[in-house]
């Protein structure tokens, strides 16, 4: 039987009828948050502004403020890590392939494959271990060798997982304590993530604690960075941060002690320790930990943009966020129409350093403040990175690992916009997300009820895809997903799912806003992720660091 | 009433000859009269391109924003509504690109590969490669291809509209209909 074939035209000519079109209640609603936000901006014609919203009915009604549903309180779980990285670590036994190159050793006890909450496999000697697999230790604790050489020796009943970072290796800490023996690193980093902490490791000796109220990271040997949110502390041997300040100080030979390499390390400590004080970096470094890092670019050249005439030139949307993207090398980092306040906000913020950490930042309040043109005067700046200092990749800046590009940032705003912050930390209302028992309970071929969710799904190896009222995960951690919940909800939120490893599911759903409108029926982002995946998000708040622009000059151009 | 000395704002690096006239700021009743009237175009376009409320809203919002900044181009009164509505093509188009950046946290390439789940899904495909073609086009060939496409505007209405000729406008349809084109004759052969 013959089929028709579409001629190109008449595909066309679909396909143009298939553009989206706005109904007359939509354009209604957008146009009240327009001129809403248009009125906040304070800048001309204030009395049209008010006389258009008096003009559209519900004005006041309706503010572009996202409505929480139900008001239920839960108690915050709060994950502890211990990591120590243990260069003595040296144990010689039965090797395993943890995945292509990788090797796992075990000294005592056993190791399990996490399968699922009521699954678990022992894993067996030499047997390969796919990236993202969670791996836990029994009552004996259990000692890995990485791909990189790096071992990793881990404390009873501890769980993690192993992946692939753009630049070296990622340890998921979900629970219990490890210790870390980092092998060199050439040229890129292993990381150790809690659900508080991030440390960046190029080849050093360190401990990190985690106790009910936070992590703490403690160093043996050498030098460690560490994030927590927007802020980041470089460490040295006998130096130790908590992520809470409530934590009970404990020194760190306590905090290896159950290490069955403990004397190893504890030697290595205080062989540190001693080679500091000789160089006599060990008196200032206590106090330093809280100081700005002497990191700057080494020149800087700052410009006006023009962003009408400008081929440069990038929109500047409503947070004061642009378009545009910094782009970034070995020797240089140029960004092209940035806002100050886009700076700022990738220098003092955590999370990705382009349009869509800005816009996060922004939409959840974390950084504010500075007079209007802070928000809409544009910048082309092109920096040379010194030599020795990290190099990163556009990956990096996407996962927002650029600690050392952070700081310089922050001598460059310091120095040329004169730029003052003051930091606090705040309440602010938040969600959590939790996992229901058997979560996250719909694989990916088990919930597609949409062509758009089928489509990407079935394509997409490995990420996180939001489409036309979907997301879809797949094989990525629940951390992947709290960004582009943050973005739909406009507030933190707070990953207590306690879920490690990767994950693939559907999540079909109405943004809140076509709702609202009546341009979109379906279930909310809440009850989708309830009913569909077993995740549940409840209202909370919790305590941010919030950044205020107190001060900032116009640079001299060069 | 519009005030056609209305000048770019001065920028220190600009000649003297570049820049004679001091921009003004529009009217309460001027800028109110710009937004009822225009509104239902930048925003439909906007979403057209952008395919979400959120979107559309930042273009229509950022562009009223260089109207009260005084971002807007000597010639604004004599033609608001093309100047406004290239804009939002522009504008709707840069925000596309940049999703294409951002919203995707896996890797691109995966998303390469096809797959044959029904006529629904090639079409969301092709869609998809055919925006990004136009987004991919020469500024004005987009503004032409979404006023007669999306708008249904007549070849006239379209010269008018962008302050050329029909003649223009005919051949630039033309040729980003064949560019489209062939991009499907592409996705049907592989």
């Amino acid at each position: 039987m013959k089929r028709h074939r579409r001629s190109a035209g008449e595909t066309l000519d679909q396909f143009f009828g298939r553009a989206p079109k706005p109904s007359p209640e939509q354009m209604d609603s957008s146009r009240q948050r327009i001129l809403q936000r248009l009125s906040w901006q304070r800048i001309a014609a204030p009395d049209a502004l008010m006389s258009l919203l008096r003009s559209a009915p519900d004005a006041d009604e309706n503010p572009p403020v996202r409505k929480p549903l139900r008001p239920v309180m839960i108690a915050l779980a709060v994950v502890e890590i211990v990591a120590v990285v243990g260069l003595m670590a040296l144990v010689r036994n039965l090797a395993l392939h943890v995945n292509s190159g990788g090797m796992v050793q075990t000294v005592e006890g056993t190791l399990y494959r996490v399968i699922s909450r009521a699954e678990s496999r022992v894993v067996q000697v030499g047997e390969k271990i796919e990236n993202g697999a969670l791996i836990h230790s029994d009552s004996n604790g259990a000692l890995l060798v990485l791909a990189d050489g790096s071992r990793v020796e881990m404390r009873s009943d501890s769980e993690l997982s192993v992946e692939r970072a753009s630049d070296g290796i990622r340890i998921r800490l979900s629970s219990g304590s490890i210790i870390v023996n980092a092998a060199k690193q050439r040229t890129g980093h292993l990381y150790v993530q809690t659900k508080d902490a991030t440390v960046s490791v190029v080849g050093t000796v360190f401990l990190v604690n985690a106790e009910e109220a936070g992590s703490r990271v403690a160093v043996i040997q050498g030098q460690v960075e560490v994030q927590q949110g927007p802020t980041w502390r470089k460490l040295s041997p006998g130096e130790q941060v908590a992520t809470n300040p409530v934590m009970v100080s404990a020194s760190v030979i306590e905090e290896i002690s159950w290490s069955r390499n403990a004397a190893a390390h504890i030697a290595l400590l205080e062989q540190s320790r001693a080679s500091l004080q000789q160089s006599a970096i060990t008196a200032s470094a206590l106090e330093s930990q809280n100081q700005p890092e002497p990191f700057a670019f080494e020149m800087v050249s700052i410009r006006r943009s023009n962003p009408i005439t400008g081929e440069r030139g990038a929109a500047v949307l409503s947070s004061g966020c642009t378009m545009s993207d910094p782009q970034i090398d070995a020797e240089r980092f140029v960004v092209a129409g940035t806002t100050l306040h886009s700076l700022v906000a990738w220098a003092y913020g955590s999370g990705s350093i382009d349009l869509a950490g800005c816009r996060r930042l922004s939409a959840l309040n974390l950084v504010s403040g500075g007079a209007d043109w802070v928000r809409s005067e544009q910048w082309d700046i092109e920096a040379v990175i010194p030599q020795g200092s990290p190099s990163y990749t556009p990956e990096q800046l996407r996962r927002g690992e650029v600690m050392t590009l952070r700081r310089m940032l922050r001598t460059l705003l310091e120095n040329r916009f004169k730029v003052a912050m003051r930091g606090e930390m705040k309440e602010v209302p938040a969600y959590t997300l939790t996992a229901e028992n058997g979560a996250p309970k719909s694989p990916i071929w088990a919930a597609v009820d949409s062509p758009t969710s089928r489509k990407v799904g079935a394509r997409l190896r490995s990420g996180v895809v939001q489409e036309r009222g979907a997301i879809v995960v797949r094989n990525a951690p629940i951390a992947d997903l709290i960004p582009l919940l943050e973005w739909q909800l406009n507030r933190p939120v707070l990953d207590r799912t306690a879920l490690m490893g990767q994950f693939s599911f559907v999540v079909n759903y109405a943004p809140l806003d076509q709702i609202q409108s009546g341009a979109f029926f379906g279930p909310s982002i809440f009850a989708a992720l309830q009913e569909q995946v077993g995740l549940k998000l409840e209202p909370t708040t919790t305590s941010m660091e919030v950044w205020v622009v107190e001060r900032a000059e116009k640079p001299s151009e060069n | 009433m519009h005030d056609a000395r209305r000048g770019f704002p001065v920028e220190e690096h600009m000649s003297t000859a570049a820049v004679v006239e001091v921009p003004k700021k529009p009217s309460s009743q001027e800028f109110g009269q710009i937004f009822q009237e225009h509104y239902d175009l930048i925003y439909r376009t906007a979403y057209s391109i952008t395919h979400t409320p959120e979107d559309a809203e930042d273009v229509v919002q950022t562009i009223f924003l260089r109207l009260l900044r005084r971002e807007f181009p000597p010639d604004l009164s004599k033609n608001p509504r093309g100047y406004l509505y290239r804009a939002a093509v522009n504008l709707s188009l840069k925000t596309i690109r940049a999703r294409q950046r951002h919203v995707l946290t896996g890797d691109e390439e995966q998303l390469e590969g096809s797959t044959d789940s029904g006529n629904y899904d090639r079409d969301e495909e092709l869609d998809q490669r055919l925006w990004k073609a136009i987004a991919e086009l020469n500024e004005s060939a987009a503004q032409i291809l979404i006023l007669r496409y999306i708008h249904n505007y007549s070849l006239a209405d379209i010269a008018k509209l962008l302050g050329t000729t029909r003649s223009t406008v005919a051949v630039n349809l033309f040729r980003s209909r064949a560019r489209l084109k062939k991009l499907i004759h592409a996705g049907d052969q592989s």
